[in-house]
């Protein structure tokens, strides 16, 4: 993992335990958002607000698929996709 | 159709071939059933529940997951003599039980996914007195055993055609009993104000579990001839946007927290919402700057704020398009066929003099499901006191200002803050809480726990508070934040104090936001 990498997968975690009450330690790459770290549908409108603000970009239309939200590594590499453009 | 007629001749005589029923569900999976195959569904079902000699009028409790079966489910209940009870499908497993226990259904049908959670409550010993059915497919199911009841505690009266749930002050959901006329007549001063026509496309993205989209909705569609787009829910509207441009929706109907995210954002135009001609916006208010921004953005479309209750059919008044800029903050004029009038100390207040607001027509529930206190109570001799507060203005336009009790609005959800408490006090180490809330933009009401933490034990934290509520309690009503205090405000006589509490919220919010 590169630094960027990694500190990109700090900054998501710690936006993720934000908006799930959790702390940074306990969310792992291999989380998914809702059964394991109870995350509800209002959180996740939450937690895509926070990455908005956290990481810069603004969501388009066709961003939002359901797939893209389902665990950690999928948010991390929604992220990433989103950075990187 | 004049409010005249059942549903059951509805569910005959809409079915035509080269209308029906889309199914968008969101794994992107797409199917399309017409009004005539889901006529046929319904009827191979009705004629195995008539098979199984279930008592007329037997209460079918459907717990499905929103799909085209669901719908066929609900008619075949109506179809087969029943009275189907609609309950959320993301319904909590501990609450489904309480109302079985409550409404003692003969019969229950669930998706395929719930069955587990049926298995494990026969595992646990838990009585299960209905016959059970696996969505449409009857028979025994492997591994789970239930048997229908012999005899009911209460039986709903004779008109009561369908019964609608609703949050109820004291924790338990009030079950709203309405007749074939109550729903019918309220379908018509829908179509005639919404001018709904089988040149529609209806999006029906709102719980199966509310009278407003099975009324005004799937009722209003079938109706009217109009197509339906069935979607499982959305979670950002930007779904929404995706599913209407999908399946070229003409028709919508959402709450306000529903569409709020879109006009803050700048990522879409009104060219991706060209086919809608219709957006009604029901279950809360819609602020009305946001409002206007809102149509700004959508020349195209006709917005129309619409207010209601579960209790009345559920719709109450509607906002006409041509008085959008000119009224935008008022909840508009009676539907047809249905008065208002506002009440204060037990008489008709005058134009502009604020009251509780009270409904008068053919859409007037029959009543509260076993509970003929609260029945009278709130179906008065001026009419249904619906306990929201407001005025008419000259003009005869309904304008909403509070409530007469408890009540919060979290996203269309009506919430009684004694029912999350009693959930917050049942977790161990918590000696005393209350629940109070803070305006939100986008909810309407965000959610505030206080918390007593008992001293003398381990403290209770965040996180456990909310794993807790998860299980227990479906996301509305779920609080977004918990604040630990050593006590909460309590009036001399030793109630809580809510205005008290309120306040105390409302200011930390100030610190918090500072």
């Amino acid at each position: 993992m590169s630094i960027e990498h990694e500190e990109l997968f700090f900054k998501v975690r710690e936006t993720i335990a934000v908006v799930a009450k959790r702390l940074t330690s306990e969310v792992e790459l291999d989380h998914t958002l809702v059964d394991d770290l109870g995350i509800d549908s209002i959180q996740i409108l939450e937690l895509l607000s926070a990455l908005e603000d956290t990481f810069g970009f603004e969501l388009d239309v066709d961003d939002i698929r359901p797939e893209s939200f389902r665990s950690v590594q999928a948010v991390l590499h929604f992220v990433e996709r989103k950075v990187a453009s | 159709m004049n409010g005249t007629g059942t549903l059951r001749e509805l569910f005959q005589r809409a079915r035509r071939h080269d209308r029906g029923i889309t199914y968008a569900a969101r794994s992107g999976e797409s199917d399309w059933t017409s009004y005539a195959e889901l006529g046929n569904r319904m009827d191979l079902l009705a004629e195995r529940l008539k098979q199984e000699q279930l008592r007329p009028n037997f209460i079918g409790a459907v717990w499905m997951a929103p799909t085209p079966e669901c719908l066929a489910v609900i008619g075949a209940v109506i179809l087969a003599g029943g009275i189907p009870l609609p309950i959320h499908s993301y319904m909590p497993e501990q609450d489904m039980l309480r109302l079985i226990r409550k409404f003692e259904p003969e019969a229950v049908f669930v998706s395929e996914e719930k069955l587990p959670i049926l298995a494990e409550w026969n595992i646990q010993g838990e009585e299960l007195p209905f016959y059970l059915y696996g969505g449409m497919a009857s028979g025994p199911i492997a591994g789970i055993s239930a048997a229908p009841r012999p005899v009911r505690r209460y039986t709903p009266p004779e008109a009561v055609r369908m019964i609608f749930l609703s949050s109820g002050s004291t924790g338990e959901p009030k079950g709203i009993m309405l007749s074939d006329h109550n729903m019918l007549s309220n379908v018509d001063a829908i179509l005639d104000y919404t001018t709904l026509c089988d040149e529609d496309i209806v999006l029906l993205s709102k719980s199966l579990g509310y009278c407003s989209t099975i009324v005004g909705e799937w009722f209003a569609a079938m109706a009217s001839g109009a197509n339906l787009v069935l979607s499982g829910g959305f979670v950002h509207p930007f779904e929404m946007i995706q599913c209407v441009r999908t399946n070229k929706v003409t028709f919508l109907c959402t709450v306000p927290s529903a569409i709020l995210p879109l006009i803050h954002s700048a990522k879409w135009a009104a060219e991706d919402l060209l086919t809608l001609r219709q957006l009604l916006i029901v279950g809360g208010p819609m602020p009305d700057v946001m409002l206007l921004r809102l149509a700004d953005r959508l020349p195209h479309v006709r917005l129309t704020p619409s207010y209601g209750l579960t209790e009345a059919s559920p719709r109450v008044s509607y906002l006409p398009y041509t008085q959008l800029r000119t009224k935008p903050q008022s909840a508009g004029i009676p539907i047809n066929g249905v008065e208002l009038a506002i009440v204060q100390d037990g008489r008709e207040a005058a134009t502009g003099q604020s009251g509780e607001v009270v409904v008068r027509g053919p859409n007037v529930m029959i009543g509260y499901y076993d509970d003929p206190d609260r029945t009278r109570e709130i179906l008065g001799p001026l009419g249904l006191h619906t306990r929201d507060t407001g005025y008419l203005d000259e003009d005869g336009y309904l304008h909403l200002t509070g409530r007469t009790d408890n009540a919060l609005l979290v996203g269309g959800h009506t919430i009684y803050p004694e029912a999350v408490e009693s959930v917050l006090l049942s977790f161990p180490g918590v000696p005393d809480a209350a629940v109070s809330a803070v305006e939100d933009l986008q909810w309407g009401h965000r959610l505030i726990a206080v918390v007593v933490s008992d001293v003398s034990t381990e403290p209770v934290k965040s996180p456990e508070l909310h794993a807790w509520c998860v299980k227990r309690l479906s996301p509305a009503l779920r609080p977004r934040e918990f604040r630990f205090v050593t006590a909460l405000p309590r009036t001399a006589s030793g109630k809580l104090d809510r205005k008290a509490l309120k306040s105390m919220v409302k200011e930390e919010e100030h610190v918090h936001r500072a």
